[in-house]
Protein backbone atom coordinates (compact mmCIF):
# COMPACT_ATOMS: atom_id res chain seq x y z
CA UNK A 1 0.00 0.00 0.00
CA UNK A 2 1.22 3.55 -0.55
CA UNK A 3 0.85 4.02 3.22
CA UNK A 4 3.27 1.14 3.86
CA UNK A 5 6.25 3.46 3.75
CA UNK A 6 4.82 5.42 6.66
CA UNK A 7 4.61 2.28 8.79
CA UNK A 8 7.39 1.10 11.12
CA UNK A 9 9.48 -1.81 9.81
CA UNK A 10 9.57 -4.87 12.11
CA UNK A 11 12.30 -7.46 11.56
CA UNK A 12 12.59 -10.76 13.43
CA UNK A 13 15.48 -13.25 13.15
CA UNK A 14 17.50 -15.81 15.05
CA UNK A 15 20.74 -13.82 14.93
CA UNK A 16 22.11 -10.47 13.80
CA UNK A 17 25.51 -9.18 12.74
CA UNK A 18 26.28 -5.49 12.46
CA UNK A 19 29.40 -3.99 10.87
CA UNK A 20 29.62 -0.42 12.12
CA UNK A 21 32.31 0.52 9.64
CA UNK A 22 30.25 -0.34 6.57
CA UNK A 23 26.88 0.31 8.31
CA UNK A 24 25.65 -3.07 7.07
CA UNK A 25 23.32 -5.11 9.29
CA UNK A 26 22.72 -8.81 8.50
CA UNK A 27 19.80 -10.73 9.97
CA UNK A 28 20.33 -14.48 9.87
CA UNK A 29 17.93 -17.42 10.36
CA UNK A 30 14.12 -17.49 9.97
CA UNK A 31 14.04 -13.84 8.98
CA UNK A 32 10.70 -12.07 8.79
CA UNK A 33 10.14 -8.42 7.81
CA UNK A 34 6.80 -6.65 8.12
CA UNK A 35 5.95 -3.09 7.05
CA UNK A 36 2.24 -2.52 6.76
CA UNK A 37 1.06 -4.85 3.99
CA UNK A 38 4.63 -5.65 2.89
CA UNK A 39 5.87 -8.99 4.23
CA UNK A 40 9.23 -10.63 3.44
CA UNK A 41 10.45 -14.03 4.64
CA UNK A 42 14.00 -15.19 3.94
CA UNK A 43 16.97 -17.09 5.31
CA UNK A 44 19.04 -13.92 5.42
CA UNK A 45 18.28 -10.22 5.22
CA UNK A 46 20.94 -7.59 4.65
CA UNK A 47 20.16 -3.93 5.40
CA UNK A 48 22.34 -1.23 3.88
CA UNK A 49 22.22 2.21 5.43
CA UNK A 50 23.40 5.55 4.11
CA UNK A 51 23.69 8.42 6.59
CA UNK A 52 21.72 6.36 9.09
CA UNK A 53 18.74 5.82 6.78
CA UNK A 54 17.78 2.55 5.07
CA UNK A 55 18.94 2.64 1.48
CA UNK A 56 18.53 -0.98 0.41
CA UNK A 57 17.13 -4.23 1.82
CA UNK A 58 18.34 -7.51 0.31
CA UNK A 59 16.57 -10.77 1.10
CA UNK A 60 18.31 -14.04 0.29
CA UNK A 61 16.66 -17.45 0.43
CA UNK A 62 15.83 -20.66 -1.39
CA UNK A 63 13.74 -18.75 -2.40
CA UNK A 64 12.98 -15.59 -0.48
CA UNK A 65 9.32 -14.57 -0.52
CA UNK A 66 7.68 -11.16 -0.64
CA UNK A 67 4.04 -10.12 -0.71
CA UNK A 68 2.37 -6.74 -0.76
CA UNK A 69 -1.07 -5.26 -1.36
CA UNK A 70 -0.55 -2.57 -4.03
CA UNK A 71 -3.85 -0.78 -3.49
CA UNK A 72 -6.96 -1.29 -1.38
CA UNK A 73 -9.37 -3.45 -3.33
CA UNK A 74 -6.65 -4.96 -5.53
CA UNK A 75 -5.21 -8.46 -5.24
CA UNK A 76 -2.04 -9.13 -3.29
CA UNK A 77 1.19 -9.30 -5.33
CA UNK A 78 3.33 -12.34 -4.48
CA UNK A 79 6.99 -12.32 -5.53
CA UNK A 80 9.85 -14.68 -4.96
CA UNK A 81 13.44 -15.15 -5.97
CA UNK A 82 16.70 -16.38 -4.54
CA UNK A 83 17.72 -12.72 -4.18
CA UNK A 84 15.21 -9.90 -3.65
CA UNK A 85 16.51 -6.35 -3.60
CA UNK A 86 14.14 -3.65 -2.32
CA UNK A 87 15.09 0.01 -2.80
CA UNK A 88 12.70 1.92 -0.56
CA UNK A 89 13.60 5.37 -1.95
CA UNK A 90 12.72 4.32 -5.54
CA UNK A 91 9.96 1.90 -4.46
CA UNK A 92 11.74 -0.59 -6.70
CA UNK A 93 11.92 -4.35 -6.33
CA UNK A 94 14.49 -6.45 -8.22
CA UNK A 95 14.07 -10.22 -8.13
CA UNK A 96 16.87 -12.41 -9.41
CA UNK A 97 17.46 -16.18 -9.84
CA UNK A 98 14.29 -18.27 -10.25
CA UNK A 99 12.33 -15.07 -10.02
CA UNK A 100 8.57 -14.94 -10.32
CA UNK A 101 5.83 -12.46 -9.58
CA UNK A 102 2.14 -13.19 -9.58
CA UNK A 103 -1.05 -11.25 -8.99
CA UNK A 104 -4.61 -12.48 -9.41
CA UNK A 105 -3.49 -15.47 -11.51
CA UNK A 106 -1.19 -13.53 -13.82
CA UNK A 107 2.33 -14.91 -13.53
CA UNK A 108 5.66 -13.67 -14.81
CA UNK A 109 8.67 -15.94 -14.45
CA UNK A 110 12.25 -15.27 -15.52
CA UNK A 111 15.82 -14.90 -14.34
CA UNK A 112 15.47 -11.24 -13.47
CA UNK A 113 12.36 -9.15 -12.80
CA UNK A 114 12.20 -5.45 -12.00
CA UNK A 115 8.97 -4.26 -10.42
CA UNK A 116 8.29 -0.54 -9.97
CA UNK A 117 5.73 -0.89 -7.21
CA UNK A 118 4.08 2.54 -7.20
CA UNK A 119 3.78 2.61 -11.01
CA UNK A 120 2.99 -1.12 -11.16
CA UNK A 121 5.42 -1.64 -14.03
CA UNK A 122 7.11 -5.02 -14.46
CA UNK A 123 10.22 -5.54 -16.57
CA UNK A 124 11.37 -9.12 -17.00
CA UNK A 125 14.57 -10.34 -18.58
CA UNK A 126 15.73 -13.88 -19.33
CA UNK A 127 19.31 -14.92 -18.85
CA UNK A 128 21.72 -13.79 -21.61
CA UNK A 129 22.50 -17.31 -22.93
CA UNK A 130 18.87 -18.48 -22.91
CA UNK A 131 17.62 -19.55 -26.35
CA UNK A 132 14.81 -21.76 -25.19
CA UNK A 133 13.32 -23.31 -22.11
CA UNK A 134 13.10 -22.07 -18.59
CA UNK A 135 15.66 -19.28 -18.67
CA UNK A 136 13.55 -17.12 -20.95
CA UNK A 137 10.73 -14.87 -19.83
CA UNK A 138 7.56 -16.86 -19.23
CA UNK A 139 4.22 -15.09 -18.81
CA UNK A 140 0.93 -16.71 -17.92
CA UNK A 141 -2.33 -14.80 -18.26
CA UNK A 142 -5.21 -16.89 -16.93
CA UNK A 143 -8.10 -17.68 -19.28
CA UNK A 144 -10.62 -15.91 -17.11
CA UNK A 145 -8.95 -12.66 -18.08
CA UNK A 146 -8.70 -13.42 -21.82
CA UNK A 147 -12.35 -14.62 -22.01
CA UNK A 148 -13.64 -11.56 -20.20
CA UNK A 149 -12.56 -9.48 -23.16
CA UNK A 150 -14.55 -11.74 -25.53
CA UNK A 151 -17.70 -11.73 -23.35
CA UNK A 152 -17.66 -8.09 -22.62
CA UNK A 153 -19.65 -7.35 -25.91
CA UNK A 154 -23.51 -7.23 -25.22
CA UNK A 155 -25.27 -10.55 -25.94
CA UNK A 156 -28.18 -9.31 -28.12
CA UNK A 157 -26.14 -7.30 -30.56
CA UNK A 158 -26.76 -8.76 -34.06
CA UNK A 159 -23.60 -9.77 -35.83
CA UNK A 160 -22.12 -6.78 -37.52
CA UNK A 161 -22.40 -7.48 -41.33
CA UNK A 162 -19.03 -7.41 -42.84
CA UNK A 163 -18.96 -4.98 -45.74
CA UNK A 164 -19.04 -7.86 -48.25
CA UNK A 165 -22.03 -9.72 -46.56
CA UNK A 166 -25.80 -8.73 -46.93
CA UNK A 167 -27.55 -8.00 -43.51
CA UNK A 168 -29.15 -11.11 -41.88
CA UNK A 169 -32.90 -11.09 -41.13
CA UNK A 170 -34.17 -12.05 -37.58
CA UNK A 171 -35.81 -15.38 -38.58
CA UNK A 172 -32.46 -17.04 -39.47
CA UNK B 1 64.40 -60.11 69.83
CA UNK B 2 64.42 -61.32 66.25
CA UNK B 3 65.32 -58.96 63.43
CA UNK B 4 61.82 -59.18 61.98
CA UNK B 5 60.08 -58.04 65.19
CA UNK B 6 62.52 -55.13 65.54
CA UNK B 7 61.52 -53.91 62.02
CA UNK B 8 57.86 -54.11 62.92
CA UNK B 9 58.49 -52.03 66.04
CA UNK B 10 60.31 -49.34 64.03
CA UNK B 11 57.47 -49.11 61.51
CA UNK B 12 54.92 -48.79 64.28
CA UNK B 13 56.93 -45.99 65.87
CA UNK B 14 57.09 -44.16 62.52
CA UNK B 15 53.31 -44.41 62.01
CA UNK B 16 52.70 -43.15 65.54
CA UNK B 17 54.91 -40.12 64.93
CA UNK B 18 53.12 -39.19 61.66
CA UNK B 19 49.73 -39.46 63.32
CA UNK B 20 50.86 -37.28 66.22
CA UNK B 21 52.13 -34.55 63.87
CA UNK B 22 48.90 -34.59 61.83
CA UNK B 23 46.77 -34.20 64.94
CA UNK B 24 48.92 -31.35 66.21
CA UNK B 25 48.74 -29.45 62.90
CA UNK B 26 44.99 -29.91 62.61
CA UNK B 27 44.54 -28.73 66.22
CA UNK B 28 46.67 -25.66 65.57
CA UNK B 29 44.87 -24.67 62.38
CA UNK B 30 41.39 -25.26 63.68
CA UNK B 31 41.77 -23.04 66.71
CA UNK B 32 39.26 -20.24 66.11
CA UNK B 33 41.68 -17.46 66.83
CA UNK B 34 44.17 -18.36 64.07
CA UNK B 35 41.51 -19.09 61.42
CA UNK B 36 39.61 -15.96 62.24
CA UNK B 37 42.69 -13.81 61.84
CA UNK B 38 43.53 -15.25 58.40
CA UNK B 39 40.12 -14.80 56.85
CA UNK B 40 39.45 -11.52 58.58
CA UNK B 41 42.73 -10.19 57.34
CA UNK B 42 41.83 -10.69 53.60
CA UNK B 43 38.10 -9.67 53.64
CA UNK B 44 37.76 -6.67 55.86
CA UNK B 45 40.92 -4.82 55.12
CA UNK B 46 41.43 -4.28 51.37
CA UNK B 47 44.81 -3.55 49.91
CA UNK B 48 43.70 -0.03 49.03
CA UNK B 49 40.50 2.03 48.93
CA UNK B 50 39.88 5.17 46.90
CA UNK B 51 36.79 7.32 46.99
CA UNK B 52 35.99 9.48 43.92
CA UNK B 53 38.51 7.59 41.84
CA UNK B 54 39.63 9.23 38.62
CA UNK B 55 42.20 7.37 36.58
CA UNK B 56 43.63 8.07 33.10
CA UNK B 57 45.79 5.98 30.78
CA UNK B 58 47.91 7.18 27.88
CA UNK B 59 49.42 5.50 24.86
CA UNK B 60 53.15 5.45 24.11
CA UNK B 61 52.51 8.49 21.92
CA UNK B 62 51.30 10.40 24.97
CA UNK B 63 47.73 10.64 23.67
CA UNK B 64 44.98 9.82 26.15
CA UNK B 65 43.57 6.32 25.64
CA UNK B 66 41.09 5.74 28.44
CA UNK B 67 39.63 7.49 31.43
CA UNK B 68 37.82 5.94 34.37
CA UNK B 69 35.69 7.50 37.09
CA UNK B 70 34.18 5.70 40.07
CA UNK B 71 32.56 6.85 43.27
CA UNK B 72 34.54 4.12 45.06
CA UNK B 73 37.35 1.76 44.06
CA UNK B 74 38.31 -1.03 46.47
CA UNK B 75 41.17 -3.42 45.71
CA UNK B 76 41.55 -6.82 47.43
CA UNK B 77 44.89 -8.58 47.35
CA UNK B 78 43.62 -12.12 47.98
CA UNK B 79 41.79 -12.30 44.65
CA UNK B 80 43.53 -9.44 42.86
CA UNK B 81 40.14 -7.82 42.15
CA UNK B 82 39.08 -4.22 42.26
CA UNK B 83 35.41 -3.44 42.79
CA UNK B 84 34.19 -0.12 41.47
CA UNK B 85 30.95 1.67 42.30
CA UNK B 86 29.10 3.85 39.75
CA UNK B 87 31.86 3.42 37.21
CA UNK B 88 32.07 5.57 34.08
CA UNK B 89 34.71 4.36 31.63
CA UNK B 90 35.59 6.26 28.48
CA UNK B 91 37.82 5.03 25.65
CA UNK B 92 39.33 7.56 23.29
CA UNK B 93 40.17 7.32 19.60
CA UNK B 94 42.87 9.71 18.42
CA UNK B 95 42.28 11.80 21.46
CA UNK B 96 38.50 12.14 21.12
CA UNK B 97 35.94 10.27 23.24
CA UNK B 98 34.72 7.26 21.27
CA UNK B 99 32.93 4.95 23.70
CA UNK B 100 31.66 5.35 27.22
CA UNK B 101 30.34 2.64 29.53
CA UNK B 102 28.46 3.38 32.73
CA UNK B 103 26.89 1.03 35.26
CA UNK B 104 25.98 0.77 38.92
CA UNK B 105 28.72 -1.73 39.79
CA UNK B 106 31.83 -3.17 38.28
CA UNK B 107 34.83 -5.38 39.00
CA UNK B 108 38.24 -5.38 37.35
CA UNK B 109 40.41 -8.49 37.64
CA UNK B 110 44.13 -8.94 37.26
CA UNK B 111 43.75 -9.73 33.57
CA UNK B 112 42.13 -6.29 33.04
CA UNK B 113 38.73 -7.85 32.33
CA UNK B 114 35.95 -5.55 33.51
CA UNK B 115 32.55 -6.92 34.51
CA UNK B 116 29.93 -4.18 34.60
CA UNK B 117 26.58 -5.00 36.22
CA UNK B 118 23.22 -3.32 36.79
CA UNK B 119 21.93 -0.68 34.36
CA UNK B 120 24.86 -0.96 32.00
CA UNK B 121 24.83 1.61 29.17
CA UNK B 122 27.48 1.50 26.48
CA UNK B 123 27.46 4.50 24.12
CA UNK B 124 29.40 4.83 20.90
CA UNK B 125 29.78 8.24 19.40
CA UNK B 126 29.18 8.90 15.73
CA UNK B 127 31.90 8.36 13.22
CA UNK B 128 31.25 9.77 9.75
CA UNK B 129 27.49 10.14 9.24
CA UNK B 130 26.28 7.32 11.50
CA UNK B 131 24.27 8.32 14.56
CA UNK B 132 25.01 7.64 18.22
CA UNK B 133 24.68 3.97 19.12
CA UNK B 134 23.58 3.05 22.65
CA UNK B 135 23.51 -0.44 24.06
CA UNK B 136 21.77 -1.21 27.35
CA UNK B 137 21.90 -4.45 29.32
CA UNK B 138 22.22 -5.74 32.89
CA UNK B 139 25.72 -7.21 32.61
CA UNK B 140 28.62 -6.72 30.23
CA UNK B 141 32.05 -8.33 30.26
CA UNK B 142 34.66 -6.07 28.64
CA UNK B 143 38.04 -7.62 27.89
CA UNK B 144 40.26 -4.55 27.57
CA UNK B 145 43.21 -6.61 26.28
CA UNK B 146 41.35 -8.29 23.42
CA UNK B 147 38.97 -5.32 23.15
CA UNK B 148 35.83 -7.43 23.12
CA UNK B 149 32.51 -7.17 24.95
CA UNK B 150 30.20 -10.09 25.73
CA UNK B 151 26.97 -10.78 27.55
CA UNK B 152 24.40 -13.55 27.69
CA UNK B 153 21.78 -11.18 29.11
CA UNK B 154 19.05 -9.42 27.10
CA UNK B 155 20.33 -6.32 25.26
CA UNK B 156 18.69 -3.33 23.60
CA UNK B 157 20.48 -1.34 20.92
CA UNK B 158 19.28 2.03 19.67
CA UNK B 159 20.72 3.80 16.67
CA UNK B 160 19.08 6.39 14.46
CA UNK B 161 15.53 5.30 13.81
CA UNK B 162 16.24 1.68 14.72
CA UNK B 163 15.76 -0.16 18.01
CA UNK B 164 16.84 -3.79 18.35
CA UNK B 165 16.14 -6.19 21.21
CA UNK B 166 17.96 -9.52 21.46
CA UNK B 167 19.47 -11.96 23.93
CA UNK B 168 23.22 -12.33 24.10
CA UNK B 169 25.91 -10.28 22.38
CA UNK B 170 29.49 -10.53 21.25
CA UNK B 171 31.21 -7.36 20.07
CA UNK B 172 34.68 -6.93 18.61
CA UNK B 173 35.42 -3.35 19.59
CA UNK B 174 38.53 -3.15 17.36
CA UNK B 175 36.70 -4.26 14.22
CA UNK B 176 33.55 -2.40 15.27
CA UNK B 177 31.61 -5.60 14.60
CA UNK B 178 28.82 -6.92 16.81
CA UNK B 179 26.75 -10.12 16.80
CA UNK B 180 23.44 -10.55 18.57
CA UNK B 181 23.05 -14.19 19.47
CA UNK B 182 19.32 -14.97 19.61
CA UNK B 183 15.78 -13.70 19.68
CA UNK B 184 16.42 -10.64 17.50
CA UNK B 185 13.62 -8.11 16.98
CA UNK B 186 14.28 -4.77 15.28
CA UNK B 187 11.88 -1.89 14.75
CA UNK B 188 12.74 0.91 12.33
CA UNK B 189 10.47 3.89 12.88
CA UNK B 190 9.26 5.51 9.63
Amino acid sequence: LPSDRNQPIHIYSDRLERDEKTAVTTYIGNVKLDQGSLHITADKLVIYQANGDLSKIQAIGKPAHLQQLPEVGQQIVYAQGEVIDYFSDKDLLILTKNASITQDGTLVKSERIEYLISEEIIKAKGSAEATSGDDRVHVVIPPSQTNNKAHSAPEKTPEQPSPSQPPLSDEE
Amino acid sequence: MSRRSRQVQQQLALVATVVAITIATFYLLSSRKVQELTTADTITSPEWYISKADFLSYGPDGIIRSKGLASEAIHHDYNQQTTIESPKLTSFLLGTPYRTAVAQHGTINSKKVILLTKDVVLTQFPSKQDRVLTLTTQSLLIDTKNNTADTSAPVTIRQGSGKTDAIGLHADLDLNFLSLLSGVHTVYAP
